[in-house]
């Protein structure tokens, strides 16, 4: 997909987002409308240009001349990444900060292509410990507790 | 005053002061360094732990903590491109570049002279000037506020990118980010569909670490296993010795750290904003602006001076009026009164010992760095990069996710802010300028609020906004850069026809 | 692996490991949110009194600030949080009694389990020194003089400090306009800089400027006078102690927290605030001690809660 391409759909999506801003600020009170529909209108506004010269190049057949990069280089290490965030995430409050942070970096860091244990266990030893140092003995933060002490 | 001053120095040179400093510098670049944990937190938690002590030597400690933080926030920005603290967004523009070209000794040196320059320009500042500074900050009212943050907010939008309307557009994305939630002047809520979380806003450390941390991530871990970057780039070379830094770079300092203490006198405006303004002065002033976000020393030189040069100067209106400049300078202000000590126009009579052995803390700590930040960053830092990325990655996931749950114990922040780097990745490769996005949030409501303040005081007479000295100031300097930019596109474009 | 891990995460927390009882609450550390950002009027009374609180109660207590919402965000996480006793709150009225009026939220002085007040104080008006007035009866005969030509500096919209003057206002029959500012700070910078004619917000952030002669304080909303601003009247010594409206802080706990552990913090506040140390300081911040707990904590909440209701309800601002 070419930038042309990204610039026409970026274009059209800032259009959406502009006119919707603008359409739903007309519903607040008074001076609390003012800027939202400005922000809004200005938004869809800057959008014509971009939508305007990347569908000419389109028309045209020109090829973009900015080097174009791919969407996403490796979507399965991509998807995988956003995967583990996701699950550590729900696990956080419920399993307790240390246990969920040592076991997302043993399960990632496998995943991402790291196939040494020794190397994947001691470093994250040595992380979470020094982390634990810093908020458990310095800091004295609460994080969420380890379901093995909850009470 | 100047008698006080002097007599506070023993103060600021006691032994439980100095290793208050050390201490807090080396804590101060560690939080600042890892991305997600902010000089915020770390003071508030630290500071109840020093209150059995002299108040100089909790001062110490947040003095060390603030500066410390301010430099450590490049290291990861330089080395990673992920920006350590929200300050050091204008780092990265030209500080990776210079580390993908095998420069990032160099980039880390001069972060950490930029930083010690401005962080001592601003302390002295704060030492010399500070009860004429802190008239400057009362006579900004909310018109004058509207236009500082229209200023930033345009320039910056214009200047960053290549692509006007792609700046403008992503300056707007932030303005309408920072809608959202309940107003604060009507009470009323706008785009919060109904949600108990939207009702607060999003919290603007949230947004800034998903824009502009996540993505370096996860390109990161779509690269294969492999570290990248080898020993060498952390050589310095024989023609950047210190006094060649120093040579080359004092015009920009001298620039970024006035723009930085002009900013830090201004309460709610930051360090962020100090760093993007500076940097793009120093392109603007530049004789090759185009390798600007190419790997440009100058680049890393600017924003890091800029950046550092707020902290100190964000401590006048606290100091001299009781007003805090900032979350930091508010916790300043409670660790003085918790030791029993009333902030105001009186401190600096009552225990003159306490005000300036802090401003000779500051100094101290701003001179500190060059000793301790070169030491710190090249051997503990650096050495981080030897790991493989597929450790790298998870690691700094985690130090994202425990620096973002502290700010509000709250879970849901996390998916926000993960929801934020997937927005911010694809702007990346939408080729969409991310610095305005992250004005947008900062500025947009700062603007909104001044401007709908003003008009409440005025009872809507829009003659107000023009008729302020200072207001007609900043519009001349808006004015000034957006014609200057104007120009230089016409005479591209004629140049351009003529070849 | 699983082994390596299993123990890795005991030898991690077995600092912080201590047998679960009931009876030994509180055994491991506590986290007291604080609806306000850090540094403000409520923060630093909460950490004041934490660092004796923490004496008491035996375990460390973090201070978590959760700003935002007229700190509606803070007290909705506490309410959303387990009700074990190791999440509290330590906040001012406003949040409680007010802000529900205005807002959609996820609690009420019905559902939260009061544990217990602390201190209070009073708001004040003041004006700059060339402001036509010595006294409160001045002052408010010359707002009432020029109807909507004074603007007053207020903590924001949903605040209790323009509650707190429009009902005197109102009593008075004064029009004055309100410009809200997003905290005393805010309204302070803006008042000395000359841009509202009127500083409306809490005592300690103006009492230097007092002090200084740079500003008089003329109006307090308690009942009573304030020692520390001598200038400024009560609302009693007006002819109107009903329109009392005063700013007070307490710790609550979560909806269906054990009544023993909100007995035990309890206890443990009544035995920190006898500290000579906090003493002097709330003195120093012009605010006096006031211990009420449990459910004549409700009532207080009930009843302020329920005369805000009507008040913003004639004023026309109530939402909810």
């Amino acid at each position: 997909m070419s930038m042309n391409y990204r610039d026409f759909f970026s274009g059209i999506a800032f259009l959406i987002i502009g006119t919707t801003t603008a359409w739903m600020g007309k519903g607040f009170y008074a001076d609390a409308a003012y800027i939202p529909i400005g922000a809004g209108t200005l938004m869809g506004l800057f959008s014509l240009p971009l939508i305007w010269r990347s569908s000419r190049s389109l028309l045209a057949g020109r090829a973009s001349r900015q080097p174009v990069a791919a969407l996403v280089d490796h979507p399965g290490r991509f998807l995988a990444t956003l995967g583990c965030c996701l699950v550590y995430y729900t696990a956080l409050p419920t399993v307790g900060f240390y246990t969920t942070s040592a076991l997302f970096i043993i399960v990632l860091a496998p995943v991402l292509g790291e196939r040494r244990p020794v190397v994947v266990l001691s470093i994250t030893l040595v992380f979470i410990t020094l982390l634990y140092g810093l908020f458990a003995m310095v800091l004295r933060r609460p994080l969420p507790v380890e379901f093995f002490l909850a009470s | 005053m100047f008698e006080s001053l002097l007599n506070a120095l023993p103060v600021a040179l006691q032994l439980g002061s100095l290793v208050s400093l050390v201490v807090g510098t080396l804590i101060g670049i560690l939080i600042g360094a890892l991305p997600g944990l902010n000089p915020v937190m770390a003071i508030a938690l630290m500071l109840p732990l020093t209150y059995g002590f002299d108040p100089i030597i909790a001062l110490g400690l947040v003095a060390g903590i603030y500066n410390g933080s301010m430099y450590g926030g490049s290291i990861p920005a330089i080395l990673l491109n992920i920006p350590g603290t929200p300050a050091a967004i204008a780092t990265t523009f030209d500080g990776y570049p210079m580390t993908r070209k095998g420069q990032g000794g160099l980039a880390l040196k001069t972060a950490c002279w930029s930083s010690a320059i401005g962080g001592i320009v601003s302390a002295l500042a704060l030492m010399m000037l500070a009860p004429m500074l802190a008239k400057v900050t009362l006579a900004f009212g909310p018109s004058e506020y509207f236009w500082v943050a229209l200023f930033g907010l345009v320039s910056i939008a214009v200047l960053v990118g290549k692509d006007i309307s792609k700046g403008m557009l992503s300056a707007l994305l932030g303005v309408i980010i920072g809608l959202v939630g309940v107003d604060a002047i009507s009470g009323a809520e706008r785009y919060t569909f109904g949600t108990l979380y939207l009702v607060g806003g999003f919290e603007l450390l949230i947004v800034l670490i998903g824009l502009y941390a996540v993505p370096p991530v996860l390109e990161m871990a779509e690269k294969r296993n492999e570290s990248y970057f080898n020993a060498d780039s952390f050589r310095v070379t024989a023609g950047d010795g210190s006094l060649g830094l120093v040579r080359r770079y004092w015009r920009t300092w001298t620039r970024s750290s006035v723009i930085g203490v002009c900013v830090g006198i201004l309460p709610g405006a930051g360090g962020n904003l100090a760093a993007l303004l500076s940097y793009n002065e120093a392109k603007r002033r530049a004789p090759d602006p185009e390798t600007f976000g190419t790997g440009n020393p100058v680049g890393v030189a600017a924003a890091e001076s800029g950046n550092s040069a707020d902290n100190a100067s964000a401590m006048i209106p606290s100091l001299t009026l009781g007003i805090p400049g900032n979350l930091i300078a508010a916790l300043v202000l409670g660790a003085l009164m918790i030791h029993g000590l009333q902030p105001g126009p009186q401190l600096f009579t009552r225990s003159p010992d306490v005000v300036f052995g802090f401003m000779w803390q500051l100094l101290l700590t701003a001179m500190l760095l060059l000793l301790l930040g070169g030491m710190v960053a090249t051997r503990l830092f650096a050495q981080i990069l030897r790991m493989p990325t597929a450790l790298l990655v998870p690691t700094t996931l985690v130090l994202m996710a425990i620096g973002i749950y502290t700010v509000n114990g709250n879970v849901t922040d996390l998916y926000v802010m993960l929801a934020f780097g997937l927005v911010g990745y694809l702007l990346n490769r939408l080729a969409f300028p991310l610095a305005p996005v992250v004005l947008g949030v900062l500025l947009g409501p700062m603007a909104e609020q001044n401007l709908r303040l003003s008009m409440l005081i005025s009872q809507n007479d829009w003659t107000v906004l023009f008729t302020r000295p200072i207001s007609l100031g900043i519009i001349a300097l808006l004015a000034a850069v957006l014609l200057s930019q104007l120009w230089k596109a016409l005479r591209q474009r004629r140049r351009l026809s003529e070849a | 692996m699983k082994a390596t891990l299993l123990f890795t995460a005991a030898a991690i927390s077995a600092a912080a490991f201590t047998p679960v009882m009931a009876s030994d609450y509180p055994n491991r550390p506590i986290e007291i949110i604080v609806p306000a950002p850090a540094g403000g009027g409520t923060d630093n009374v909460a950490r004041m009194l934490n660092q004796y609180l923490e004496q008491e109660l035996g375990q460390p207590a973090a201070v978590l600030n959760i700003a935002g919402g007229g700190g509606a965000i803070g007290v909705n996480q506490l309410a959303r949080s387990r009700p074990d006793g190791y999440t509290l709150l330590s906040t001012w009225n406003s949040p409680i009694t007010t802000v529900p009026h205005m807002q959609r939220v996820q609690y009420s002085y019905e559902t939260l389990t009061p544990i217990t007040s602390t201190s209070q104080s009073a708001y004040t008006l003041c004006v700059s020194p060339d402001f036509p007035a010595e006294n409160a009866e001045e002052f408010l005969a010359e707002l009432q003089a020029n109807p909507g030509q004074y603007t007053y500096g207020n903590d924001g919209v949903g605040g209790t400090m323009r509650l707190a003057a429009e009902r005197i206002f109102d009593a008075f029959d004064i029009t004055a306009r309100p410009i809200p500012f997003g905290g005393a700070g805010e309204t302070l910078q803006n008042f000395l800089g000359g841009h509202v004619d009127i500083y409306g917000g809490s005592i300690t952030p103006v009492l230097p400027y007092v002090e200084d002669d740079q500003t008089k304080c003329l109006l307090v909303t308690s009942a009573d006078d304030n020692e520390a601003l001598p200038q400024a009247s009560g609302l009693a010594a007006l002819g109107h102690p009903e329109l009392e409206t005063v700013l007070w802080r307490m710790m609550l706990g979560p909806e269906g927290m054990d009544e023993e552990r909100a007995e035990v913090v309890a206890d443990a506040v009544a035995r920190a605030v006898e500290h000579p140390e906090f003493r002097d300081f709330l003195t120093a911040q012009g605010e006096t001690l006031n211990l009420v707990r449990g459910e004549e904590l409700r009532d207080r909440l009930r009843l302020e809660t329920e005369a805000i209701g009507e008040t913003l309800e004639s004023l026309g601002l109530k939402q909810h």
